[in-house]
């Protein structure tokens, strides 16, 4: 499978895995922009949600991301997010 | 101090507010009659509510659906729900969420569980929803008590308002239904085989049909448009039993011992025992006295329900007396009059 | 009505009593190590009460085994160790873990095999941390758990006030306890919010909390009534406000919104200024968001020269028991009129802006303040005066 094969599925992938983990009820995957910010003024994640994107990310890809201290960049968008798991998935 | 209740807000096996509760009064609906013991939360979505909690559990819920009932008023009422303090009381907490939390722990390890379950496993998440969704900046508590918690947390509202912390409070009961608790109550108390709450029966021990729901009342010190009743007593282990009208009994089958019970329907006034409507609660006093809202402002009548040979029943009760006992033979007594 | 403090107990990882918790204030030796009490996979360090007088305690109900340790004391020090049941007592009492039924095995049982062990179920039946002071005491008066996460061991101590001030008792039974358990353990882990040595509360590098367990309780008692009895105390609990942010479910109003409001309201009840504030017992967990507000607002309201500490780094974080532990903590300081250093902090955080004292402080006002602040957006404040005879 090509890189950017494999990026457009992990996008969809994350989308459907984020809808679940922070019970995004009213939102349809699909409906995620992949540049839209995913805190603040864009889908309005919180702190909250940040950390259960950690443990997300632990659980399906094997990413430990605690301490990283790039989180705002990689955590920006679901691609910037996309990529960052492309790169470092253990699973 | 006289309190006034202000604001009702209800949700339980019947259905969503006061008018699904008159229903089921009217009806005699009984907990055999319903299709399921679980609050139907479809049906109570508020979608201006529910949008602010999307990540809340099912306890949280219902508590902020009857709080918003209590409150629907606030706009347009003379008071401030700012200034309004919250207790929301409960026997046994988000159970549900605790439990889910532990299937973290044993599925995923110390290392990898959720923090949204855990931080909603906390008793005083709920609480945390009140504040939030309806901008309430006054004093917020959670107690957690199996004897009593209504009429503790009402005790503790009468202790905010006579010192001033808040100038209203929103007392808020909840309880929630699982299948964990549901096998514990079974084996300790016996779960009805056919869901039918038979609560005065002193021949055999009472079997519990285990429910749940949220009832919240606004009380404030002061008589407002929207007060609908006072509450002239409130306390435990004593009680003026000859000046009220009629009684109702919070006998729901959990306390195997019914003595006191016993007692009270000996008494020549009418007692009455709602539980069948609402199922067992370990918070169903809330309900007790919010069914008794509805009969002093003439709503609904309570004759189906009178347990006792009453030597004389009164049409139009004034006072009501919602008692509750526990397995000590102890008892905690709420008495509301009309305005 | 004046509500005086005519008792006081403490256990915690730094001391079993009040002799060995100041005797361990300094030189605080005592260092935070891996959780024992169960198997874990976290190695964060906690502060574990290690040191246990064995027949006080009863297997699967540590909470308690904690509370009645500290109560013990704090009976004994009010002068009440007999006739409990001839007064009005009201049992107020904070915690987390105590009313939950977060029982690994049981759940794990039920799970598997569809079983309920009766043994784990009567433990939490009866485990109910009020019930069981009122059932054990045979008392008379309200009986009260209050679950308000962080800062229930100090609403627990406002709560009781309440009802001595509103007549529904002469006196009262008020604290908090909480135990090491998994549950919290992980918890904390999965906010990401666990520091990996000792905590540095209000620290520039600060990194997170440590978990602790213990109980600390006050009697609380009208003046009248003290002197009833022939017993005197010179410690009031004169200030007592709660507040709530309405913010968020785990992160602190970044303006203090609920802080600042129990704050003021706490010492206008007291009648204090801050300059009359002798110190403050700060809540400093050593998370990030919580010490930068918490300071702030400290400095903010109270004044930037505030002799202030965190007890966090000499007990950890007691979640349910640390408003009761550090009720205690603030008499003790009044009383003995020295603060400990707040132990974990080195480097001056200039986002705070106030920094807590660095050694052992003598202090010489007659007045001082215990913050304490939850999840869900609780503050709590209680203020204590030393009054001169």
């Amino acid at each position: 499978m090509s890189n950017v094969n494999e990026l457009d599925e992990l996008r969809e992938q994350l989308k459907k895995l984020i809808v679940e983990a922070l019970s995004l009820e009213d939102i349809e995957p699909d409906e995620i922009a992949d540049d839209e910010a995913l805190f603040g003024s864009g889908l309005g994640l919180d702190s909250l949600d940040a950390v259960e994107i950690y443990v997300m990310l632990q659980r399906n890809f094997g990413i430990e991301i605690k301490n990283t201290s790039d989180a705002k960049n990689i955590f920006y968008s679901i691609d910037s997010l996309a990529k960052y798991v492309q790169k470092h998935r253990k699973k | 101090m006289t309190m006034y209740i202000s604001g009702l807000g209800m949700l339980g096996i019947f259905g969503k507010g006061r008018d699904e509760l008159i229903k089921a009064v009217k009806d005699s609906r009984t907990t055999e009659s319903y299709e399921k013991l679980n609050v139907d939360l479809k049906a109570a979505k508020n979608k201006k509510l529910s949008s602010k909690m999307r990540r809340a559990d099912r306890f949280t819920k219902m508590a902020v659906y009857s709080v918003g009932d209590a409150v629907e008023n606030h706009e347009t009422e003379e008071f401030n729900l700012r200034e309004t303090g919250v207790i929301l009381t409960t026997a046994f907490g988000p159970h549900n969420t605790t439990f889910g939390f532990l299937d973290e722990l044993i599925t995923y390890g110390e290392k990898n569980v959720s923090p949204i379950k855990f931080s909603h496993s906390v008793h005083n998440a709920a609480a945390s929803y009140i504040a939030q969704i309806f901008n309430i900046k006054g004093p917020v508590t959670t107690v957690a008590q199996y004897k009593f918690p209504v009429v503790h947390a009402i005790t503790l509202a009468r202790s905010w308002l006579e010192n001033k912390l808040c100038e209203n409070v929103l007392v808020c009961s909840v309880e929630e239904k699982g299948n964990v608790f549901d096998a514990a109550v079974n084996q300790k108390l016996k779960i009805s085989d056919n869901n039918r709450l038979k609560p005065i029966n002193f021949s055999e021990a009472g079997k519990a049909v285990p429910a749940e729901g949220a009832v919240s009342f606004l009380l404030t010190s002061a008589k407002i448009k929207s007060s609908c009743c006072r509450i002239s007593q409130c306390g435990f282990n004593s009680c003026d039993f000859l000046s009220t009208d009629c009684y109702i009994a919070g006998a729901d089958g959990i306390p195997p011992d019914q003595t006191f019970y016993k007692k009270i329907t000996s008494n020549p006034k009418p007692v009455c025992v709602f539980s069948p409507v609402y199922g067992s609660i370990m918070t169903g006093t809330a309900f007790d006295i919010g069914i008794a809202v509805l009969i002093l402002n003439n709503y609904c009548g309570y004759n189906d329900y009178i347990v006792n040979q009453a030597a004389s029943s009164c049409l139009q009760p004034k006072k009501i007396t919602c008692v509750k006992s526990d397995c000590c033979n102890d008892f905690a007594a709420v008495s509301l009059e009309t305005l | 009505m004046k509500v005086v403090v005519s008792g006081y107990g403490v256990i915690s990882g730094i001391g079993k009593d009040i002799g060995e918790t100041l005797k361990n204030f300094s030189p605080a030796e005592i260092e935070p190590e891996a959780v024992t009490v169960f198997d874990s996979e976290l190695k964060n360090p906690v502060f574990e009460v290690k040191e246990w007088p064995a027949e006080k305690y009863s297997t699967g109900q540590r909470s308690a085994s904690l509370l009645f340790h500290a109560l013990g004391e704090a009976l004994t020090s009010a002068g009440l160790k007999r006739d409990l049941k001839k007064y009005r007592i009201g049992i107020c009492i904070g915690t987390t873990v105590a009313c939950q039924l977060n029982d690994i095995g049981f759940y794990e049982n039920y799970k598997k095999n569809g079983l309920i062990d009766n043994n784990s179920l009567n433990r939490y039946l009866n485990g109910n941390l009020a019930e069981l002071i009122k059932v054990r005491y045979g008392l008379s008066g309200p009986a009260l758990t209050v679950v308000n996460a962080c800062t229930s061991g100090a609403d627990a101590i406002g709560t009781a006030s309440l009802w001595i001030k509103s007549g529904l008792c002469d006196i009262a039974i008020a604290g908090g306890a909480d135990e090491i358990n998994k549950v919290p353990l992980a918890g904390f882990a999965s906010l990401n919010n666990m520091s990996e040595e000792r905590c540095r509360p209000f620290d520039k590098n600060r990194a997170g909390l440590n978990v602790g367990e213990g109980s600390g309780v006050v009697i609380l008692e009208t003046e009248d009534h003290i002197k009833k009895r022939n017993c005197h105390s010179d410690i009031v609990l004169s200030g007592y406000s709660t507040a709530t942010d309405a913010y968020h479910l785990t992160a602190p109003s970044p303006e203090g919104t609920g802080l600042k409001k129990a704050v003021r309201n706490s010492m206008k009840e007291a009648s204090v200024t801050g300059d009359e504030i002798a110190f403050v017992n700060a809540h400093g967990t050593a998370t990030r968001d919580n010490d930068l507000i918490e300071g702030q607002v400290i400095g903010e309201l109270i004044g930037k020269k505030i002799k202030f500490l965190s007890t966090k780094g000499y007990t950890g974080h007691t979640l349910g028991a640390a408003g009761g532990i550090e009720a205690v903590f603030t008499i003790l300081g009044l009383k003995k009129k020295w603060i400990p250093k707040s132990h974990g902090f080195r480097d001056f955080d200039e986002e705070i802006g106030i920094s807590p004292v660095t050694e052992r402080t003598e202090i010489e006002k007659n007045a001082a303040m215990s913050t304490s602040l939850a999840f869900g957006g609780n503050n709590t404040v209680l203020i204590f005066k030393r009054q001169e005879n």
